[in-house]
């Protein structure tokens, strides 16, 4: 009966394979991305929660949501796995089997983290009631094991782009690019996270509320909002460093992502990003009173924006007025807080008009967090590991011996760094 | 291509991937049979309207949901397993079952979808009228897709025993045996489900401080055995027509199983199954003495029906070729066990625990009729604590059934030193453990 089981390589009909990839990869990432972010702000609300009850409800709607969406995120994981095994067999096999050890540790970290947070979701009232400082701890233990999860992920994910030639599994982690990335993603999902919670605030209290409810709304889109805020203002300072070490250690990869083939992608980023800052101080504006707004800002803030996106591929006048926007915003934000004694307050409230702007804002933040794993993604053509194995998932062999092709490509990348 | 080798005993990798396997299918199983029954429960408790099949649907979808989340990661660890300690296997049986498994996964995520939505939505949908209807289609959405998912992955677990070409894709879908795995799997599904269940419920029962809870739980109970133990009566004829086609496709991999070096395996699921036949049987005794009325047939034929089934049990757990258990060498030189002979001793024996049991489970049937008001007053009936530990073992021995189960299958392969039955070695992947030369080794596909 033998026969053989050896079938050519596989083409994903309509879509092509990168697309079959991408897809359920970018609603993949997304739906982690949020549930990362919510668990590291759920007990951190939960703590604050002692003073404002409203905190503490916040946290538990973020749990909720994180316990919810937990199965869908990692069935669409598995589908994109699915994908990856089967479209690019070659490039899953070599990546996955550089970090064995690490993806030990990880699956330990990831299900004991779900030995952490079971609990916290569905036995809140009840934990909480014996202590709430165990409660917090159980949180903040499922927040911190679920960031060993991302860490060896965003490892292997760096690892493509800028690989090392590590002697171990562990230093194969320990790849240029990893902390930066790692940072840069984390900021991103606290961003991404503050975004949504204050779309989803401003989309309920656009609806019939009791009055109370209508309270605990206008409290989360504050929070919400404030956060989003904060982890935006950050983030071009962990996205400079994540790019400088891109650029050191994969200098034509870098190049490829501003002035090469798939640039537009950079300037959509540019201009989302200029957006959600444009966006940010229109709330800022509607939050407060007239008298206390800005007209230079008005026109300052969209106009460095602008400058921004058409600098794109030029780096160093593209960070400047990035920089300047920041600076523009911490401007306008600093309009909602008043300052009393020796304390700043926050003088700041709702109104419907900032609805429209806040839903928006939820939506650009989506669209940035997703559009940065495609430019990721893109930096590596036309390869899937860098200078390693083809986007065509074939070994690439400048000499016919098998080790000698692997060390002339690893020389090839250290030469590089 | 580029692989460092592992540098392990083969034997690590194949723990790694068995225990990430068998916990994965554990729940897997649990999945497909909890949506099944908790859509039916709840259609039932909507028709009666009785607010205990109402109550015990939502115990089964918080169940199917906390499972859900398990399953997810814990198939995530089995691709990692199989990618890491199998990578020739798993690329090469992935480029054949690829649609299949992709359409498995699919059907997953929509089984997720649809499940949390059911449970979520309890509160907002779950009460009457059109939002009722809409609720009780979320769970059968949950129910069918659970159910396409597994009939995907049913393709893919027949093949490695009995491959076909694998083009046209139809030779390979639609092997020999996939037909009858996928409805062994159904029923086996609704044992298991149904005695887990019903064990959460004993559970419940034995820890319950109130009339009311001891109530509910103990009637959830006998629900939940009443439909495992239904599924377990019927299963082995089916398991009986799965074996023939193993017999005719693959004589090898029969005769390891049922004759060869791995029949004691065998001899163990017939141990287990002879086991939860008695001890529901058992359960079902207790049902009967405690409330059956004084002039029914029950109390006279349950009793001896066990006395029967004890020695069927007895029969058919028994081993033929003795040398074939592991230490048993160590107490007697005899190579052959008369009396474990399959024809005619073992065929009676299996015979004999259907017929009785089924004769057992009518009786529990009947228990749930207004005549013998076995779960109307909870207060007058004395507590029980046998009853639900009864249970409790019954659920054990499922679990250990199915782990059992799921070796012997994979036995039949592995046995002959087969990944994929006659095609594929797990010699094939020595390379991956160790290379011969030093050199690094090689994917499939960059041979």
């Amino acid at each position: 009966m033998p026969f053989d089981l050896n079938l050519p390589a596989m083409q994903f009909p309509l879509l092509g394979n990168s697309l079959a990839v991408a897809i359920p990869s970018l609603l993949h990432i997304v739906l982690a991305g949020l549930s990362v972010g919510f668990l590291i702000l759920a007990p951190i609300f939960e703590w604050y929660g002692r003073r404002t009850a409203h905190f503490t409800d916040l946290a538990y709607g973020l749990t909720k949501f994180t316990v919810l969406v937990f199965s869908i995120s990692t069935v669409l994981a598995v589908i994109m796995v699915e994908l990856l095994i089967g479209l690019f067999p070659v490039t899953t096999m070599w990546v996955w089997n550089q970090f064995r050890g690490p993806i030990g540790l990880a699956i330990a970290a990831f299900l004991l983290q779900f030995a952490f947070l079971y609990p916290y979701y569905h036995y809140w009232e009840r934990i909480r009631a014996r202590s709430s400082v165990l409660h917090m701890a159980l949180g903040t233990a499922a927040a911190l094991l679920m960031l060993i999860w991302v860490a060896v992920l965003d490892g292997m994910g760096s690892y493509m782009l800028t690989p090392v030639k590590g002697a171990s599994p562990w230093d194969n982690l320990w790849n240029p690019t990893w902390l930066s990335l790692g940072l840069h993603r984390l900021v991103g999902e606290l961003a991404m996270a503050g975004f949504v919670i204050a779309a989803y605030a401003a989309w309920r209290l656009g609806r019939q509320n009791a009055e109370d409810t209508r309270e605990y709304y206008q409290c989360m889109f504050m929070i919400g909002w404030l956060s989003g805020l904060a982890a935006l203002l950050l983030q071009p300072l962990t996205g400079v460093i994540y790019a400088s070490w891109i650029q050191r250690a994969a200098p034509d990869a870098y190049e490829q992502i501003v002035r090469g083939e798939y640039r537009l992608l950079a300037y959509v980023q540019f201009a989302l990003i200029g957006l959600l800052m444009v966006g940010s101080h229109l709330l800022s504006n509607g939050a407060i009173p007239p008298k206390r707004r800005s007209r230079g800002l008005d026109v300052a803030i969209p106009v460095t924006a602008l400058l921004m996106v058409t600098s794109v591929g030029y780096t160093t006048l593209r960070r400047a007025f990035l920089y300047l926007l920041v600076v523009l915003l911490l401007w306008s934000v600093r309009s909602l807080f008043v300052r009393e004694g020796r304390r700043w307050l926050l003088a700041a409230s709702f109104k419907p008009s900032m609805r429209p702007i806040a839903l928006a804002l939820g939506v650009l933040s989506l669209l940035v967090y997703m559009t940065m794993g495609t430019i990721r993604e893109t930096a590596r053509r036309p390869y899937t590991v860098r200078h390693v194995i083809s986007l065509h998932d074939r070994v690439e062999r400048p000499t016919a011996d098998g080790a000698k092709q692997r060390e002339a490509s690893y020389a090839t990348m250290e030469g590089q760094e | 291509m580029l692989i460092e080798p592992l540098e392990i005993p083969l034997l690590y990798g194949r723990i790694a991937i068995a225990t990430a396997a068998l916990s994965h299918t554990l729940f897997a199983t649990f999945i497909v049979g909890s949506a099944f029954m908790g859509a039916a429960t709840e259609t039932i408790g909507r028709l009666r309207h009785s607010e205990r099949f109402e109550r015990l649907a939502r115990l089964i979808a918080f169940a199917l949901i906390l499972s859900t989340a398990a399953i997810s990661f814990l198939g995530v660890i089995l691709v990692f397993c199989l990618n890491i300690f199998w990578p020739h296997f798993w690329s090469t049986l992935f480029r054949v079952m690829f649609w299949p498994l992709l359409l498995e996964a699919g059907f997953f995520l929509g089984e997720a979808v649809f499940a949390y939505s059911w449970y979520y939505s309890w509160d907002r949908l779950g009460g009457e009228g059109r939002g009722k209807s809409l609720h009780i289609a979320l769970a059968w959405g949950a129910a069918v897709c659970s159910y396409i998912a597994m009939l995907m992955i049913d393709i893919v677990a027949s093949y490695m025993l009995t491959p076909r070409p694998p083009q046209p894709i139809w030779l390979a879908v639609f092997n020999p045996t996939m037909a009858y795995l996928h409805v062994h799997r159904i029923f086996g599904n609704f044992v298991w489900t149904g005695l887990a269940v019903a064990g959460l419920c004993a559970v419940a029962w034995l820890k319950a401080r109130t009339f009311d809870e001891a109530g509910f739980y103990r009637w959830a109970t006998s629900v939940c055995v009443l439909v495992g133990f239904g599924a377990l009566l019927i299963m082995p004829g089916i398991g009986y027509q799965y074996l023939l086609q193993v017999r005719y496709t693959e004589p090898q991999a029969f005769h390891a199983l049922m004759l060869g070096g791995r029949s004691w395996l065998f001899d163990l699921v017939a141990l287990l199954y002879s086991l939860l036949v008695v001890l529901g049987s058992w359960y079902i005794l207790r049902i009967v003495r405690r409330t059956a009325p004084e002039e029914s047939a029950s109390r006279l034929i349950v009793p001896w029906s066990l006395g029967i089934l004890f020695g069927a049990g007895v029969i058919l757990a028994m081993p033929y070729h003795l040398q074939h258990i592991p230490f048993v060498s160590n107490v007697t030189d005899a190579l052959i066990n008369p009396l474990g002979k399959m024809q005619p001793y073992k065929y009676f024996a299996l015979s004999a625990l259907v017929i009785f049991g089924f004769t057992n489970w009518v009786f529990l049937s009947r228990s749930f009729s207004q005549r013998w008001s076995a779960w109307q007053d909870i207060a007058n009936v004395p507590p029980d604590r046998r009853s639900p530990r009864l249970v409790l073992v019954m659920c054990l021995c499922a679990v250990l059934t199915m782990f059992s189960m799921g070796w012997v299958r994979e036995s039949a392969r592995a046995y002959n030193g087969y990944l994929i039955y006659g095609v594929m070695k797990l010699s094939d992947e020595e390379p991956t453990y160790r290379s011969a030369d030093g050199s690094l080794s090689e994917t499939p596909s960059a041979r």
